[in-house]
């Protein structure tokens, strides 16, 4: 395989790259993976073992793996419990702010108008917002109108975190889609929603698709805001899972199961989106 | 008026599909900003119920606090140290992954993935790690011979214990995004160096540095964001502790808020980082948006 | 339907795209605008779809001022130079889309869209998706969707553009044909003079934002307004010599530029022309089409342009004389080659010297200054310095010749 890159040229060897450096260049790969593969496997390896075995100094690597700890997390009621609250609060929090942010998205990226870029710039702003800065005041408001624990309480609280997001990722999306589409179903007929509705909304299906999926990440991951305004009705996966550590003896067993299984869907996730990551990370700044 | 496809719009139609977004976001942004800062300006204490007007006195005893100052240097201090880790490491592994071979995209997946993880998950599974006796990092040491560390119970190790994990956590981004900026780099310019006779030092921090800088500081700029932002991780891994040794800014702020329940001084910290935040941001934006158009 | 456009006028910040643009369109016509890019055919024909809002002027259809009324309301049909098919549909639901969106009954959008397909060839492609077609079958939709709509107005930017050479070619009669079947006023962008020939009833020519010429393609070929609609049509372009023209003996003379004893040429202009020749001679620009003129071996002493042959571009069945510039010799205008086209029976001579001799409705004269043209092919156009009303209706003619 010839390897015309950079790298390559400052090997000074494109054809024949040297032996050593090939085999230091695979040994670096080798400790990168292992850097970061290296806590995962040892969490994978730990949901396996019984809570004698964990509690050993020195862990062993062949042992008779035991299930016990998937089945404890899965027959926890509470545990279940709190991730159907984290579906059902990430669900809504995604359908709502992907209805909201694709027609504001729409709005900004097809009409110029003043005030435009202004708009722009300070949604992208609130993206940077501390989340703390939410939770006090909506802690204090949220006490007095017995919003707190609730759903509804806390997928409004949610949404200003979700919606400048989307809505820029959203915005540079749909500003990818050629304006002769929107042209030509206006000289087909089409008024503006119907336009937005029909053509432009179904062409930018998979972008809409990522904007959604980031955006259930982001709620299921969230923490500050389900810790303080939730309590026990409403409480999500992620605030249950840091409970494990307030009991006395800390389960690392069952904890490490709950990791895997949540591990395992993001990977395939990522795996499918992993295209579009640096764009929505960098909010489209590099392209 | 205004322009969209199809020529010259009233004014309303954008608003139509800005209105509910738009509505949305007011309320809920809008309105925690204005009572965050009226709330500052009383003495509030939740479960006691009184509520006292006090003016400018609690960000007067805010900036005499000795904790809260001692937070904010820490902060910077955490700030400092991780976002150059992270970005030596990212662009170390940039540069190491800048080509293509077989398996690149499982690795990205794998790479990605710390992103993506809930902090909540990372922090424990760290805080697992620095078990002292059960968990690995400790046992690997043995292994090489090397004494334990006590690492989230020794004052003077918590704090970088946490940003150990942290840039587990986050490297991966700043990888990603400056191997993004290397691969947009033409590759005829570095062949160009390559056979001008420079070396693979000079090619790096002369030709793909420069070219990288807008990238790289919007890189740190977002990493700096997010460290004054900080709260999950903490909490995880050390509640803040041993003492108060790993207080950032925003975990001082939620003890304020949350465990004294001192509403007004817990808003007028939030209003604070706020402000902290908001000129970071304007410095962000500055450089996302220098020469783009909207 | 009859479109009439009066001084429109588009710029994008400093730049004027079109000025002051007057034309009217008859119904059932083909219109051709035509011109290199940048010359504002493009924004015209948004401005008439109503894409791009004018600055100024107004638009009319049928007698109706339309600018206000938007695209949707137009009844018009657009063809777009990258088609902007609908990707998510079907090459069917790409043609039925307005007739859905106008409700007709299902069973009428059924039979018009496989009519429509049938009559461009296309019945096999209607259930797939754009991108499983080739371009050449992408531009046939994109046409069907326009035909099936049976609108007041085709529009079409550059349709034919993306389109191999061959294809090319082919559509354009098809196209052609087809229009004639229908009788739909069309107005047609293009920067292909060629295919503006084949295509247009009339042609109007555009450079930098204003209209040159509006004639048929007969029309412009034999007597274009200026230098510029003079030299973009045609192909190759036509020769220029520029040179003085004097009262002489047995009528007007022509003397070349550049020679030192002075290349006199007999022209046989009209006699009402003599005396507007002034007593020191006038600077004109003599025109000839590479296609015209008489072919003779060796040079000879007056009433001839003597060349000198560089090298020879075969075409096929004509061939492509082109003449070095020679000392002694005269010289083309802009000092690029002078060329001739002859029928590949044609005899070159060794020495590579040529005569080339005009007869007088042959030659093209143009005002040095100006670019205004004088004298075309027999017919007086204007006089010398004074302007003559002609077909068109812009104004502030280029002399800028178009590098063909």
């Amino acid at each position: 395989m010839t390897i015309r890159t950079p790298t390559a040229a400052l090997t000074g060897d494109e054809r024949r790259p040297g032996r050593a450096h090939e085999i230091l260049w695979l040994v670096l790969v080798g400790l990168v993976v292992l850097i970061w593969l290296g806590p995962v496997l040892w969490i994978s390896n730990i949901s396996l073992k019984t809570r004698a075995e964990i509690a050993v100094p020195v862990p062993s690597f062949i042992f008779r793996p035991t299930l016990e700890n998937y089945a404890a997390i899965l027959e926890n009621p509470n545990l279940v419990r709190y991730a159907a609250n984290s579906l059902i609060i990430a669900s809504v929090t995604t359908v709502i702010t992907i209805v909201l942010a694709s027609l504001a998205a729409y709005g900004l990226a097809r009409f110029t108008f003043r005030g435009r870029e202004g708009l722009l710039t300070w949604i992208l702003s609130l993206r940077m917002m501390p989340v703390i800065a939410v939770v006090v005041p909506f802690y204090i408001m949220y006490q007095r109108l017995g919003l707190l624990d609730t759903y509804a309480g806390i997928i409004l609280a949610y949404l200003p975190v979700t919606l400048p997001f989307a809505i820029w990722l959203l915005y540079s999306f749909i500003r990818d889609v050629p304006v002769v589409l929107d042209e030509a179903a206006m000289l087909d007929g089409c008024g503006p929603w119907r336009t937005f509705l029909e053509i432009v909304l179904p062409v930018s299906l998979p972008s809409v698709a990522v904007t959604a999926i980031f955006t259930f990440i982001v709620c299921w991951n969230e923490f500050l805001l389900a810790l303080i305004l939730t309590a026990n009705r409403a409480k999500t996966f992620a605030v249950g899972m840091s409970e494990f550590v307030l009991s006395y003896e800390v389960l690392w067993g069952q904890i490490s199961a709950a990791a895997m299984m949540m591990l395992l869907p993001l990977l395939v996730i990522v795996y499918l989106v992993q295209r579009h990551i640096v764009k929505g990370m960098t909010l489209g700044a590099v392209r | 008026m205004a322009r969209g496809p199809g020529g010259n719009w009233d004014r309303f139609v954008p608003f139509q599909f800005l209105a509910p977004g738009l509505l949305v976001l007011i309320a809920i942004v809008v309105y925690p900003t204005i009572a965050i800062i009226q709330n500052s300006l009383y003495d509030w204490n939740l479960l006691v119920g009184n509520r006292r007007f006090v003016g400018v006195q609690n960000y007067a005893s805010l900036l005499a606090d000795q904790i809260f100052l001692k937070s904010l240097v820490r902060t910077s201090i955490y700030t400092a140290g991780v976002v150059s880790a992270e970005l030596v490491l990212g662009f170390a592994l940039a540069l190491l992954f800048n080509r293509s071979f077989p398996g690149l995209n499982v690795l990205r997946t794998l790479l990605i993935a710390p992103m993506l993880v809930a902090p909540v998950m990372v922090g424990l599974t760290w805080r697992f790690m620095y078990e002292p006796s059960i968990g690995v990092l400790n046992y690997l040491l043995s292994v090489i011979h090397l004494p334990g560390l006590r690492w989230i119970s020794d004052t003077a190790t918590a704090l970088p214990s946490v940003g150990l994990a942290d840039v587990w956590q986050w490297t991966p981004f700043v990888f990603l995004i400056l191997l993004a900026g290397l691969q947009s780099i033409p590759e005829s310019i570095v062949e160009a160096a390559v056979m001008d006779g420079a070396g693979a030092r000079r090619i790096i921090f002369e030709m793909q540095v420069p070219l990288l800088s807008r990238v790289i500081l919007i890189v740190v700029l977002l990493r700096v964001i997010d460290s004054v932002k900080l709260f999950d991780l903490i909490y995880v891994v050390t509640r803040g502790g041993p003492g108060n040794s790993t207080y950032l800014a925003s975990f001082y702020n939620y003890v304020v808020g949350f465990t004294q329940f001192q509403m007004g001084r817990a808003s007028a910290t939030a209003f604070l980082i706020m402000l902290m935040i908001s000129v970071l941001t304007m410095l962000l934006l500055r450089v996302i948006l220098r020469g783009e158009r909207l | 339907m009859e479109v009439v456009l009066r001084k429109l006028s588009k710029r994008y910040g400093q730049h004027p795209a079109v000025t002051d643009l007057s034309l009217t369109i008859h119904d059932g016509e083909f219109l051709v605008l035509l011109g290199p890019s940048g010359c504002g055919k493009t924004t015209t024909l948004r401005m008439i779809a109503g894409l791009t809002p004018p600055d100024a002027g107004d638009l009319l259809f049928d007698g109706q001022r339309v600018n206000d009324v938007h695209p949707s309301q137009r009844d018009i049909a657009m063809v777009f130079q990258d088609y902007a098919l609908y990707p998510h549909k079907t090459a069917f639901e790409n043609l039925a889309f307005n007739l859905r969106l106008r409700r007709l009954p299902r069973d009428v959008i059924q039979r018009k869209v496989e009519a429509t397909a049938d009559l461009l060839h296309i019945l096999p492609l209607l259930p797939r998706k754009p991108r499983e077609l080739s371009g050449g079958e992408r531009q046939r939709v994109a046409l069907g969707r326009a035909i099936v709509r049976d609108p007041k107005l085709f529009l079409m930017d550059e349709p034919l553009s993306n389109l191999d050479a061959k294809l090319r070619e082919r559509m354009r009669i098809e196209l052609k044909a087809l229009q004639r079947r229908l009788r739909v006023t069309t107005v047609y962008v293009t920067h292909d003079q060629s295919e503006a020939m084949l295509l247009a009833d009339r042609v109007a020519v555009m450079d930098r934002g204003y209209l040159q010429q509006l004639a048929t393609p007969h029309e412009i070929y034999r007597y274009p307004r200026n230098l510029f609609a003079a030299t973009f049509i045609g192909s190759p372009r036509m020769n220029l010599v520029r040179g003085v023209l004097q009262r002489g003996g047995a009528g007007v003379r022509f003397l070349a530029e550049g020679l030192p004893s002075g290349m006199l040429w007999e022209l046989h202009l009209p006699a009402a022309l003599e005396p507007l020749v002034p007593e020191a001679g006038i600077p004109v620009l003599i025109g000839f089409r590479p296609e015209s003129g008489r072919l003779a071996p060796g040079w000879r002493d007056h009433d001839a342009l003597n060349l000198t042959l560089d090298f020879v571009e075969p075409l096929g069945p004509d061939n492509l004389l082109v003449m070095q510039p020679s000392p002694g010799g005269v010289d083309s205008y802009d000092h690029s080659p002078l060329i001739l086209r002859v029928s590949e029976q044609q005899r070159l001579p060794a020495d590579q010297r040529l005569s080339v001799n005009l007869a007088p409705d042959e030659v093209y004269l143009f005002d040095q200054h100006s670019g205004e043209a004088i004298f075309c092919r027999g017919r007086l156009l204007r006089t010398f310095g004074g302007l003559n009303a002609d077909n068109a209706s812009g104004h502030e003619l280029d002399n800028r010749v178009h590098d063909g």
